[in-house]
């Protein structure tokens, strides 16, 4: 059974992936969408065929998209170099992170008592985990939804997370140094060596798959336009 | 069949010219383009909405959800003091086209 209200959401779905159209410029198509539907049911077509034929005229949200884009070149780079320098942000931020994580985790295992060669390899593991929620995270797209929502509360939370983690490490060697001794330190280091110098091969190579798929994205993109 | 590069270059004073006469939502523009036109011009939606937004983001038209009288929200736009002005220099330099393409296939018409 046909449920207009069901039907509508289901191609407001469609435009979940595609970021570039705020909430009201999908409730503007929406109402458009209603608009469209009821004066075809008026001229005698059904619920679901009105709903077909307004759908076909409207356009899903990868044709809109493209539409909305073309009439607006500047704002799809500065949006572009806006998501660039994000990224590059989020990364930065995660690095520090990662490196406080090790030096916090590491200081903790050896003040607990636990062997240097066994600390590296849990360090290294409790680091990959970490960066697999950051994946996780920007996987879901969760952090554009999380920006988009509460813009001034993001910005500020990267404006202090920019400024206060770097005093993260250095507080963190300091406490170190107190409390390891030194060899023990060399032999961990070794380890947690080798465990970031491969998370960083990997995130290289995620990079570069990311950049390949936007590359073919951005072909899609210019083939919508040419039509 | 008018041609896509001479309807992109007409929404915008049309859509002033429009708006000049009165608040109005998307879809009723598209059927006042559509009547005016005798049909000629069939504005699409994935035109009309970006050239609005761009125009609402210069300031030239501003923007107010209402309920219509069927008792749906729409959203209204209308003129704004920018706007007017905006219109005026449209509708100098369409007039400056009109007129200069007038007077050439009427010499024309002279001289044959």
């Amino acid at each position: 059974m046909f449920e207009l209200g069901n039907a509508i959401l289901e191609w407001r779905r469609t435009f979940q992936q595609s970021c570039s159209l705020s909430k009201d410029r999908i409730d503007e198509l929406e109402s458009h969408l209603r608009e469209s539907v009821s004066e075809l049911n008026r001229k005698g077509l059904s619920e679901e065929e009105s709903f077909v034929v307004a759908i076909k005229r409207l356009g899903y949200a990868r044709t809109l998209d493209a539409e909305f884009q073309k009439n607006n070149l500047l704002g799809v780079n500065q949006d572009r170099l806006f998501w660039m320098l994000l990224g590059y942000l989020g990364v930065t931020i995660c690095g520090i992170l990662s490196t406080a994580i090790v030096s916090s985790f590491s200081t903790g295992m050896a003040y607990a008592g636990a062997g240097a060669t066994a600390t590296g390899v849990v360090v290294t593991l409790v680091q990959i985990l970490f960066w697999i929620a950051v994946l996780l995270l920007i996987s879901q797209a969760t952090v554009s939804r999380v920006f988009g929502r509460y813009p001034r509360l993001s910005l500020a939370a990267m404006l202090i997370s920019m400024v206060a983690l770097p005093f993260a490490k250095p507080l963190a060697t300091a406490a170190q140094s107190r409390v390891v001794d030194l060899k023990w330190l060399q032999e961990t280091h070794y380890w947690t060596g080798v465990g970031q110098f491969s998370i960083q091969m990997l995130i290289y190579a995620f990079c570069f798959i990311a950049v390949l798929k936007l590359h073919r994205s951005r072909a899609n993109l210019a083939a919508a336009q040419s039509v | 069949m008018i041609s896509k590069e001479l309807v992109a270059a007409s929404t915008r004073p049309m859509l002033l010219a429009i708006l000049a006469k009165g608040e109005s939502y998307g879809y009723a523009i598209i059927e006042q383009v559509r009547d005016r036109s005798g049909g000629e011009l069939e504005w699409s939606e994935g035109m009309l909405y970006p050239v609005l937004h761009r125009l609402e983001n210069e300031k030239l038209i501003l923007s107010s959800w209402k309920l219509g009288e069927n008792g749906r929200k729409r959203k209204y736009y209308r003129l704004s003091a920018a706007g007017t002005k905006a219109l005026e220099v449209e509708r100098k330099q369409w007039s400056t086209i009109h007129n200069t393409l007038t007077a050439i296939w009427e010499t024309k018409a002279c001289l044959s």
